[in-house]
């Protein structure tokens, strides 16, 4: 279009392209002004309930804003007091990091354990699939019940059980020592849900002739999940490894209603501390801090296996071009 | 000939035999690991229909000795339960309502029409996908209670998934609308057929799996959200499942001491009830579930 407008044109042809390109014009402002219609209500959306709130939780994290008392200034302060003041800061980050470091590996490694049992001509794989995937949509509120249920350290089934071997179970939600790992546990029983399916789907994808071309090589059933299943699957992996990173970091629910962040703070973590100071201390200024604290962590975090996936994570159409 | 066909076959029927080790010892894996994911499911029902004090014998009963199917009428003497129950159904229809409609008209937006900015639009909204919604919690609560006025009612909780639906719901319709032919649009432009009806009439009815993935995805975030109903409905009358299940735990006087009688067994009742309607969705849409789960993976 642009071409044949600077080709010069002779003087009786000019009316009709010049009218089409009015016409056109307004064809294209007309198809405009439709799709500002319809993302009107994210636009909007975006504004009040995301751009806004950002602006002003970052504002407010420079201030000491204890509701309902006015915003005031106070710089740097707030972070800070984040690293050398609160005491209950460094032991949430600790507790959150411990979370995060054993939840995810041991759930990525269930998930895909899960995920080759079911990837396999077995009688009944919907059944199976279906049992696995109930704990995954069991509200958490109440999952945390069951397990304070079951581990409940006089009468819960499990101290019971071991008891009658002779053995002397832990305090698992009531003691310090074992409240995280029992929370890790609760998170490995939904270790069938949304993560194992994308597993399953990934495993599905690799193209069998791979399979065919190491078993004629002879290859033993090590060496071909090593040398096949791990390397076609790291996109998934990686795809499991960031959002599972980001969800364990804001773990709140299930500590919120087993321990309410006890014994002894050992289960407090860091959503739980922002929660806390936001809704029951009514901290604005320091909980909008803890909150951007947060997300420069997930960032990081993010950024960081963004960077580092190229060493390991394979992609079959960056092999294919050359 | 025949010696190499002996040769060659003794090893592959040891491998044969081999395998078949293997796929029993997997099996029988499957199925003890089944067992063990299923157990706490089982053990709640089992507690849901004891009596008082029996979930604290030692050892446990390992079934209930005479079943009490009242107990899931006594949860709600005890506090209004089924009422609760309601409240998580409004929310949760109208905020799935809110989501699907609002995500599918801005994905269509995205995907069929040229505009300004479209670009760059779009990857701010696929960049809020990475935006903890701690960062946003505070400045929309105080938006929603002291401006607006809205404690205690559920606009907080509802009224925003009108607006936008969420960048991954958008995505999802924008995907989808972009693999329809354009010639089915073109088409539709010669008969005289706007964007508007195009939407309603043609791109509506074709994504109904769509539709249905995301009204699952969004009837599991309303259905088991705790902060929303924590933060912005703390009048008791107007608690949901999971706010209930709270106060029903301290109205029983602690859920897992001893307090005279223990109604523990209420508890778990109470749980049932509250997880049934999403195993009941589940079974009835599982299809749509697996899909929903496998769109998000593969293609976000």
């Amino acid at each position: 279009m642009q071409q044949s407008q600077s080709t010069p044109l002779p003087s009786a042809a000019l009316p009709r392209p010049a009218l089409q390109k009015r016409k056109q014009s307004r064809v294209a402002l007309l198809e405009e002004l439709w799709g500002y219609m319809f993302i009107m209500p994210w636009l909007l959306g975006f504004l009040i309930f995301t751009l806004g709130p950002m602006v002003i939780s970052l504002y407010w994290s420079f201030t000491k804003y204890e509701f309902p008392l006015p915003a005031k200034w106070i710089g740097l302060q707030n972070f800070t007091n984040a690293f050398v003041k609160d005491e209950l800061f460094p032991k949430a980050l600790w507790n959150t990091t411990y979370y995060v470091i054993f939840s995810v590996p041991l759930g990525l490694a269930a998930s895909l354990c899960l995920a080759l049992l079911l990837d396999r001509k077995i009688a009944g794989r919907a059944i199976w699939r279906t049992i696995y995937y109930i704990p995954s949509i069991t509200p958490i509120v109440v999952s945390a019940f069951l397990f304070g249920y079951l581990f409940q350290p006089e009468y819960g089934l499990i101290n019971s059980t071991l008891t009658s071997f002779g053995l002397k179970g832990p305090g698992w939600f009531n003691s310090v020592a074992w409240v995280k790992p029992t929370l890790i546990l609760l998170a490995l029983w939904g270790a069938g849900g949304p993560t194992m399916i994308i597993f399953l789907a990934g495993l599905q994808n690799i193209p069998s002739e791979l399979y065919e071309a190491a078993e004629v090589d002879g290859a033993s059933r090590l060496r071909k999940f090593w040398s096949i299943t791990l390397p076609m699957l790291s996109p998934t992996i990686f795809f499991n490894l960031v959002t599972g990173i980001i969800a364990a970091f804001k773990i709140f629910t299930a500590a919120y209603v087993a321990t309410a962040g006890g014994p002894a703070y050992a289960s407090y973590f860091y959503v739980l501390h922002l929660f806390n100071t936001f809704f029951k201390d009514l901290n604005m200024g320091y909980a909008s801090a803890l909150a951007w604290i947060l997300f420069v962590i997930i960032m990081l975090f993010t950024l960081i296996q963004l960077r580092f996936a190229r060493r390991w994570v394979y992609y079959e159409s960056e092999t294919a071009n050359f | 000939m025949a010696a190499i066909s002996q040769v060659g076959q003794a090893p592959l029927k040891a491998k044969r035999k081999q395998i078949s080790l293997f796929a029993i010892a997997a099996t029988t894996l499957t199925i003890l690991l089944a067992i063990l994911f299923f157990f706490p499911l089982y053990w709640a029902i089992v507690g849901s229909l004891k009596r008082p004090n029996e979930l604290q014998v030692i050892p446990p009963l390992l079934y209930p000795p005479q079943p009490q199917w009242a107990n899931f009428s006594e949860v709600n003497k005890v506090i209004p339960f089924y009422r609760y129950l309601w409240n998580t159904l409004v929310i949760t229809v109208l905020g799935s309502i809110g989501g699907v409609i609002s995500s599918s008209l801005v994905g269509y937006g995205f995907s069929s029409f040229r505009f300004r900015g479209r670009t760059v639009l779009f990857i701010i909204l696929l960049a809020t996908m990475v935006l903890p919604s701690e960062v946003t919690l505070i400045p929309t609560y105080i938006l929603f209670i002291n401006i607006l006025g809205w404690g205690n009612t559920i606009n907080p909780l509802v009224v925003p998934s009108f607006f936008g639906g969420g960048a991954f719901s958008i995505f999802l319709f924008r995907q989808f609308f972009a693999s329809i032919p354009k010639d089915l649009n073109d088409a539709a432009k010669i008969d005289g057929c706007g964007p508007f009806r195009y939407y309603l009439r043609i791109l509506i009815p074709l994504s109904m799996p769509v539709i249905i993935t995301l009204a699952i995805l969004w009837f599991q975030y309303y259905w088991n959200d705790l902060i929303g109903p924590l933060i912005y409905l703390t009048d008791q009358d107007k608690a949901t499942i999971t706010t209930g299940l709270l106060a029903l735990r301290s109205t029983l006087g602690g859920s897992f001491s001893r307090r005279g009688q223990a109604m523990d067994h209420l508890l778990m009742a109470g749980s049932l009830i509250g997880m049934l309607p999403s195993i009941l969705i589940f079974f009835a849409l599982q299809r749509y579930f697996i899909r929903g789960v496998i769109m998000t993976g593969v293609k976000g």
